[in-house]
């Protein structure tokens, strides 16, 4: 093919299309960038787990017996899971009910009246799972009429006497509540539950035991 | 003898007890302001905690990486834990030692969460300006590309056209 060949072949720019291909690029680049400089939010939630003695939804007492004897060790493990968008500080209180104690409201978000025995504060970054030992016997027990009550409680090796004032009719149907509590940015202090898209959510958990004497051997 | 010196004895009971009772008194004052003095260090430590959390939270917002801030955080949480459990314990003065500890550490925090919230606030603005700036950039470039790419295409259907040849159909 000659020079006089190439001449004639050589295609003629058309403006309309460089400026149609320019303005769909423009659009998908500033869509693109949107995208990036604001990301889609995500729901916003935590979720609060409570795992037996060997990191798994069972084993929750030892020998699988609800009864608990004072001096008997009962090993938990409590998880938190962060996905709140952001860092965030914490309080898992435990609280001691029996059956009668009203426990937290799930429609109204309130956290059960009874006054924590321990207050467990933490501060989680973003997608953070915080798991935790929850590691407990009864020290001391006190019996009134037919009344039981845990006089003290040994919590991950510290013996607590406060905030167990809660006595079971023949020590059946204790529980433990662990209530999630959130530090609040406008109150500067821990609230029961968080605020996602408008509503309010709370969480919390329970397991129940049974405080029983050992017999006594003759 | 007896009956004479007996109101010196008494006498002299009566001082050592009313000193007894004053240096007692005295001791429990001092008990209870060192109780005092821990649940106020206790106090301040919490607060302090909770002043360096929001700007722990604004670093985190400004897109600051706080996880080295929330570790020395919790750090500092374990010392005022430790401190209540030492003033349940009535030691006192290693609970306002602990609460203090926990104080210093955060309001050290405090000051470099400060510090990472503009840092992180200035890259996020640099980071904004570049991708402000690139898109345009980015735009021309692809229109470009994409632009030749379809002259060279064009240019490739039009040498095949002309090098095709005409030729007489043959007969069937």
């Amino acid at each position: 093919m000659s020079s006089d060949d190439d001449k004639r072949l050589r295609v003629r720019h058309d403006i309309a299309l460089f400026f149609s291909i320019l303005v769909v690029t423009s659009m998908v680049v500033a869509s693109v960038s949107w995208v990036y400089l604001n990301p889609r939010p995500v729901e916003q939630f935590f979720a609060l787990g409570l795992l037996g003695e060997n990191m798994m939804a069972e084993h929750y007492y030892p020998g699988d017996d609800p009864r608990i004897k004072p001096g008997d060790l009962v090993k938990w493990h409590v998880t938190l899971y962060n996905h709140m968008e952001g860092v965030q500080f914490v309080s898992v209180r435990a609280k001691l009910l029996n059956q009668t104690t009203p426990p937290p409201d799930d429609l109204n978000h309130t956290a059960s009246s009874v006054s924590s025995f321990r207050e467990i504060e933490h501060v989680l970054v973003e997608n953070e799972t915080w798991v935790f030992p929850f590691y407990w016997s009864i020290a001391n027990v006190s019996w009134s009429a037919d009344s039981a009550g845990i006089a003290a409680l040994n919590l991950n090796n510290v013996t607590i006497t406060r905030g167990l004032n809660t006595t079971a009719q023949g020590g059946y149907n204790f529980r433990i509540v662990l209530e999630l509590w959130v530090y609040d940015n406008e109150t500067t202090g821990f609230q029961f539950g968080w605020r996602s898209g408008g509503e309010t959510r709370s969480a919390w958990n329970q397991i129940w035991f049974n405080l029983t004497l050992p017999t006594a051997s003759t | 003898m007896v009956s004479r010196s007996a109101p010196l004895l008494a006498l002299v009971l009566l001082l050592v007890f009313t000193q007894a009772a004053h240096s007692s008194s005295t001791g429990l004052r001092a008990l209870e302001a060192s109780r005092g003095d821990a649940a106020g260090a206790i106090s301040a430590a919490e607060a302090s905690g909770g002043r360096a959390f929001l700007l722990i939270r604004g670093a985190d917002r400004e897109g600051g990486n706080v996880t080295s801030l929330a570790l020395r955080f919790n750090e500092a949480l374990e010392l005022v834990y430790g401190a209540r459990v030492l003033l349940d314990e009535g030691m006192l003065d290693e609970a306002v030692k602990s609460a203090e500890n926990a104080r210093d550490l955060f309001e050290a925090l405090g000051g470099e969460a400060d510090l990472l919230a503009t840092q992180a606030v200035a890259d996020a603005s640099t980071r904004r300006a570049m991708v402000l700036l690139a898109a345009p950039v980015v735009s021309i470039l692809v229109t470009v590309f994409s632009y030749m790419l379809i002259r060279l295409w064009q240019r490739g259907r039009l040498e095949r056209t002309m090098e095709m040849e005409i030729k007489e159909a043959e007969a069937s």
